[in-house]
């Protein structure tokens, strides 16, 4: 194992950390909107900013620490600055924390997911510029062929994320401009940064998990990769229908929407490709918990993100659904439901490298996973009836916000539930991943050597061999039996003899 | 593979070449026009006093608290007015207000809506479509 991949622990336990957090803070947010007189002592506003920044930041975080840990393994050679790997967490985590801090606070640019003051931005950005030359530095050092895809996707991934972060650090007096700055990151950050990094990662994993050749994937990234960056630029068009820009948008917007399930449909086929069900049952228990949390991305990323989203984009229906609920139902499913599940994935492969997971925590592992996944249909699918019957009251029969409100309420309370389901999977994972990791804390945090002297996936094989060994003990007993009862009677015939 | 990455390359050149291209021409002439000072007062207020977080603008924030891209066409500078500086019950309260602006800002905020009402977007969002023929149409 490498250095690198020793430090990039931490941004997965920071990412775990935060993503448990994230289903109290959601699940209080939701109730505070259907009981507003309860007093809750955070301002809904400040509730909200709070949980949209979470929302991006603890994937980021968590495929930051994705990146270091298989772009070293990918490039085979070391990081190209260790040093950075740490500053870069810190930097990250100590900028997240002001910006969830000021918000609370009050203080709030009042820009939707952007709500961080212009200098907690100007760290974000200085974060990502510092990833960016890191691996720069470490492809450019590389003896690997410079065509490699997982390298290639990984890179340009990461310097999409600085050019279409920077336009966003200050705010703009023409409202159409600050919309259109806004998804940049948005929709850009999501449906082809992340996307890109994403799919290096996830190859990665596959190549290493599934042991399937490099060959057989490195076409399927490129077109993954291609038709991505293809459609997920352009794509942002289907933001920028109703803001004030030429109508030429709704053309654009519409037809690179169309092709935006693209990426996702080689995204699934090189995944189908490179596992079989007898590879599935043959895997570590570690594996299978990976593979069950990629397997719930690609569902989201077929259901929620492309077939709900391709619906959503064309403009004739946009005009109607958009600005309701069912936008909310999308982003949900497509943000965490993609995103998150494949951080997820990714975090906890990384985490249980060397770690040993106890036997019974799996258990709780599985739960988690149906109780996330319970929630976030369940949640979804609240969401999609209120911003059905928004589109109904607002568009069709022109009933008013408060009306609209009472009638939309009992399916927010599905929502809520839906919430609620989610918060004890997120919650049960997050316990599951820190008390194990806990005794090996401080090692995460102030060193970077071996954790542990054992790799899991070693430990796996061992197991395995010994499996097959008690298996072959099988056979050889009854010949051990034979040669006995031989040797027994060849004794006897020399006795008479 | 050297050929997939110089059509990857070239596919991500080409793609940001056409897009920063159609925003510019998006935004460049007269294309945009420009906001009065008392707008961007009301707009930054509308920003401080986080808005967003429950109400959209053309359709994008909040979705409890309804759009305000046309709000002033819908409630006149009068009734915006009035609504902000003597907030009324947030729906399903009994006890919690809509926030309170005081005069001037509440005359701030208006003009920003008085702008936002005059982005040519397509007429979005649209009219119920059982109110149609009772409203006059949006120029």
């Amino acid at each position: 194992m490498f250095r690198s991949q020793h430090l990039s622990y931490k941004y997965a336990l920071f990412a775990y950390f935060l993503f448990g957090f994230q289903g109290l803070v959601a699940s209080g947010g939701a109730i505070d909107l259907l009981f507003p007189d309860l007093g809750n002592p955070i301002p809904f506003a400040a509730g909200r900013a709070f949980h949209l920044n979470v929302s991006i930041y603890w994937p980021l975080i968590g495929m930051i620490g994705a990146i270091y840990f298989f772009f070293c393994q990918e490039a085979e050679r070391e990081i190209y600055s260790l040093r950075l790997i740490t500053i870069n967490f810190w930097m990250l985590a100590v900028t997240l924390v002001l910006i969830l801090g000021s918000l609370l606070l009050g203080f709030n640019e009042g820009r939707e997911y952007l709500e961080a003051i212009w200098p907690l931005k100007l760290a974000t950005a200085a974060c990502t510029i510092l990833l960016c030359f890191n691996l720069l530095t470490t492809y450019l050092g590389s003896d690997m062929p410079k065509s490699r895809a997982t390298l290639i996707s990984m890179v340009t991934g990461s310097v999409t994320l600085i050019i279409f972060y920077v336009p966003n650090i200050v705010s703009y007096a023409h409202p159409t401009v600050d919309e259109i700055a806004k998804f940049m990151v948005v929709h850009i950050w999501e449906e082809m940064s992340l996307e890109l990094i994403g799919t290096g990662v996830l190859a990665a994993l596959l190549i290493q998990v599934t042991n399937v050749k490099r060959q057989a994937v490195e076409t399927a990234i490129y077109l993954d990769i291609t038709f991505a960056v293809l459609a997920g630029i352009i794509a942002t068009g289907h933001h920028y229908y109703w803001i004030g820009v030429p109508s030429y948008w709704l053309w654009l917007g519409g037809t690179f929407s169309a092709m935006q399930v693209l990426p996702a449909i080689v995204l699934l086929y090189t995944t189908l490709k490179s596992i079989t069900f007898k590879g599935i049952s043959d895997l570590s228990d570690r594996d299978k918990i990976t593979m069950s949390l990629i397997g719930s991305s690609m569902f989201y990323h077929i259901v929620g993100a492309g077939f709900l989203g391709f619906l959503m984009a064309y403009p004739p229906l946009n005009r109607y659904v958009h600005g309701t609920y069912i936008t909310s139902a999308h982003s949900h499913l497509a943000l965490f439901g993609v995103f998150g599940f494949l951080v997820l994935a990714v975090c906890f492969h990384i985490l249980f490298t060397e770690i040993i997971l106890v036997k019974k925590m799996y258990r709780w592992c599985w739960g988690a996973i149906i109780s996330l996944n319970a929630g976030l249909l369940t949640m979804g699918l609240g969401l999609l009836i209120a911003g059905g019957l928004q589109v109904y009251f607002w568009r069709v029969i022109g009933l008013g916000i408060g009306e609209t409100n009472e009638f939309i309420r009992p399916y927010l309370f599905i929502r809520a539930f839906g919430g609620f389901l989610y918060a004890i999977g997120s919650l049960t994972l997050t316990f599951v991943v820190i008390k194990s990791i806990w005794p090996k804390i401080q090692v995460i945090f102030q060193s970077e050597g071996r954790i542990s002297t054992v790799k899991y996936d070693d430990l796996n094989r061992i197991h395995g061999l010994v499996e097959e060994l008690l298996q072959e003990q099988k056979k050889i007993e009854p010949m051990l039996k034979r040669i006995q009862v031989l040797y027994q009677r060849l004794r006897l015939f020399t006795k008479e003899k | 593979m050297q050929f997939f990455l110089k059509i990857f390359l070239a596919t991500v050149v080409l793609s940001l070449a056409i897009f920063f291209i159609v925003l510019y021409d998006s935004m460049a002439g007269n294309n945009l026009q420009n906001v009065p000072s008392e707008a961007v007062q009301g707009k930054m207020i509308f920003q401080k006093k986080a808005c967003i977080e429950c109400h959209t603008v053309f359709g994008n924030g909040g979705y409890y608290g309804g759009d305000l891209t046309k709000a002033y066409e819908k409630f006149g500078s009068n009734g915006l007015k009035e609504y902000l500086t003597q907030p009324p019950l947030l729906s399903g309260a009994k006890k919690k207000r809509h926030i309170y602006l005081s005069n001037e800002e509440a005359e701030e905020i208006t003009a920003y809506f008085r702008f936002l009402q005059s982005i040519p977007n397509m007429d979005w969002p649209p009219r119920p479509v059982y109110d149609r023929k009772e409203e006059p149409e949006v120029k």
